[in-house]
């Protein structure tokens, strides 16, 4: 209601203004779209398929960006343009992956404790706090140690990791949301708690979910790669950008193409949900959330 | 009696919220509790309303004492009184539309489905001066007048016996005020609920109410006829509460209602 876009006085102002303003959002949701169409389309786009997917290429071994290997070729000979666009897929459906359960744990959890309050808030939270306690990194690298190296168990660490943040967030949307007149309205129409919260309580903390797990796909993308970096995660001949980046680390003074590409895609695809995030919530926040 | 309250007390901590309060709505009449903020008036509603248990005395609904039931049969008890709260945009979910609004409760109460519930609902929307025009629409679309309808339709939806209005004008401009007025009137004189107004509005009050509890520092200091408190009031706070209306106004106070619809 309040968010009319001014068009009435100068029209190229409002236009360059808009532009800037959406600027970054269109190219958080470009990059986006982009990593989601390569990861798609991996074996189309890729100019040697089955090297993305790990066939060695001895006769290749680490030859210097060129025409036909654009982003150069790694020790084993294999195209490291195709190593990323084929890396697109674990990367993606690892960090979708891990906020999706977060959601799925978090969420609840964080609902019943801002909405019931009591012992049942301290017993949740508190184990939350205790899950919070560390730095996430930490705490993903020893659950990946007692589970042993693998992208899958790397996956499940980092939802050990990060459900409590989703805990957190809506505990306090709940809590405020709780004391609102529909809220109590809702409860004098004799409802049970469960459907409260599903019917009235969780619609109006989607926005804040879905803006804080957008941004979260981005941060799990790095920490994946971070775990494959120290080899606690995708293991070889996964094409994991984080793997990627370590394997080319020996060589990177005389070799740096194998390294410097696939952590430039771990940036732009980090960049590119940050962006995307920022922009869902400047769309999402007015009027819906928090009145 | 569709309520007695009897000797009720509410404490928060050490703070008496309600400190001894005695009174019974009888079926079809409307019983006004005035009083200034912090009198107790909402804690008193709430206890009504059964959304917090009281720390002693009764509050007995219909026949059913809300302190001798299980949690779960307090949970259903809460279908026969249902409340308007002030402020209309914050009593509706902003996710839902006013259909979804409106059949949440009716469907409680008829357990019809699809098309005879959306025509449950329109039939009710169109008692309250609304329409089909309105089912597809979410509350930030209506006005305060409009949303106050669809709060009361929600409220009204499940036939409660008692109805808790409060403040249910003081957050809608003065000419809507009016319309929700003479709204609330129809409905009463229509075999409807009984009210307990909750307000301050001594205008509202007097056009309204029946019998009169004035509240102060959580006990009800003066209980009479709304003609008799108006016209002589026996207690000094009361006394105090009259004269504060603006414009000195016990003879002042119906021009405030001036507008009619």
């Amino acid at each position: 209601m309040s968010k009319t876009p001014p068009i009435a006085t100068l029209p190229e102002r409002g236009v360059y203004r808009r532009l800037l303003r959406d600027g970054p959002a269109v190219l958080g949701f470009a990059l986006v779209a982009l990593l989601v169409l390569v990861a798609a389309f991996a074996p189309l786009l890729a100019p040697f398929p089955e090297q993305g997917a790990g066939a060695a290429s001895v006769a290749d071994r680490n030859l210097a960006p060129s025409l036909t290997h654009w982003f150069g070729t790694d020790a084993m000979g294999r195209d490291i343009l195709s190593r990323i666009v084929y890396g697109a897929r674990p990367a993606l459906l690892v960090s979708m992956a891990v906020v999706g359960l977060a959601v799925l744990v978090g969420v609840p959890l964080g609902l019943i404790a801002g909405f019931r309050g009591g012992r049942l808030d301290e017993a949740i939270m508190r184990v939350a706090d205790m899950f919070l306690a560390f730095p996430p990194l930490l705490l993903a690298m020893v659950v990946v140690s007692l589970l042993g190296p693998s992208l899958w168990n790397a996956a499940i660490a980092l939802v050990v990791s990060w459900w409590p943040w989703y805990a957190r967030l809506v505990r306090g949307l709940a809590l405020s949301l709780r004391e609102r007149p529909f809220v109590e309205g809702a409860r004098t129409l004799g409802l049970r708690d469960i459907t409260i919260m599903r019917r009235h309580i969780l619609p109006n903390c989607s926005s804040p979910i879905l803006v804080q797990a957008t941004t979260d796909i981005g941060t799990v993308l790095l920490a994946a790669g971070s775990l494959a970096f120290i080899g606690l995660g995708a293991q070889p001949p996964t094409p994991d950008w984080g793997l990627m980046v370590a394997e080319g680390r020996t060589y990177v003074f005389s070799h740096w193409w194998m390294s410097a590409f696939p952590g430039a895609a771990i940036f732009l695809a980090v960049l590119g949900f940050n962006l995307l995030g920022d922009a869902l919530r400047d769309a999402l926040d007015p009027r819906e959330v928090g009145r | 009696m569709i309520l007695s309250v009897t000797g009720l007390v509410k404490t928060f901590g050490a703070v008496r919220a309600v400190d001894g309060v005695d009174l019974s709505v009888a079926p079809g009449e409307t019983y006004a509790v005035v009083g200034e903020s912090g009198s107790g008036k909402t804690t008193l509603a709430r206890c009504v309303l059964g959304l917090i248990r009281p720390s002693s005395g009764s509050v007995v609904v219909d026949g059913a004492d809300t302190a001798k039931i299980s949690s779960g049969e307090l949970r259903l008890l809460r279908r026969r009184v249902q409340i308007v709260f002030q402020n209309p945009h914050a009593s509706l979910n902003p996710r839902m539309t006013i259909e979804r609004l409106v059949a949440e409760p009716m469907r409680i109460r008829t357990g019809s489905k699809g098309a005879a519930l959306r025509e449950e609902v329109v039939a009710d929307l169109e008692r309250l001066g609304l329409g089909t025009a309105h089912l597809s629409r979410y509350p930030h679309e209506l006005s305060g007048g409009q949303a106050q309808r669809v709060a009361l339709a929600r409220a009204l939806a499940l036939r409660p016996r008692l109805l808790v209005l409060d403040e249910p004008t003081s957050a809608l401009d003065v000419s809507v005020q009016a319309q929700i007025l003479n709204l609330l009137a129809d409905l009463r004189a229509d075999d409807g609920p009984a009210y307990l107004l909750i307000s301050h509005d001594l205008a509202v009050v007097r056009h309204l109410a029946d019998r009169v509890g004035v509240m102060y520092g959580g006990r009800l200091v003066e209980e009479a006829p709304a003609e008799q408190l108006f016209d002589a009031p026996a207690h000094d706070y009361t006394r105090q509460l009259l004269d504060s209306v603006p414009g000195r106004g016990r003879a002042s106070m119906d021009l405030s209602l001036g507008v009619q619809p």
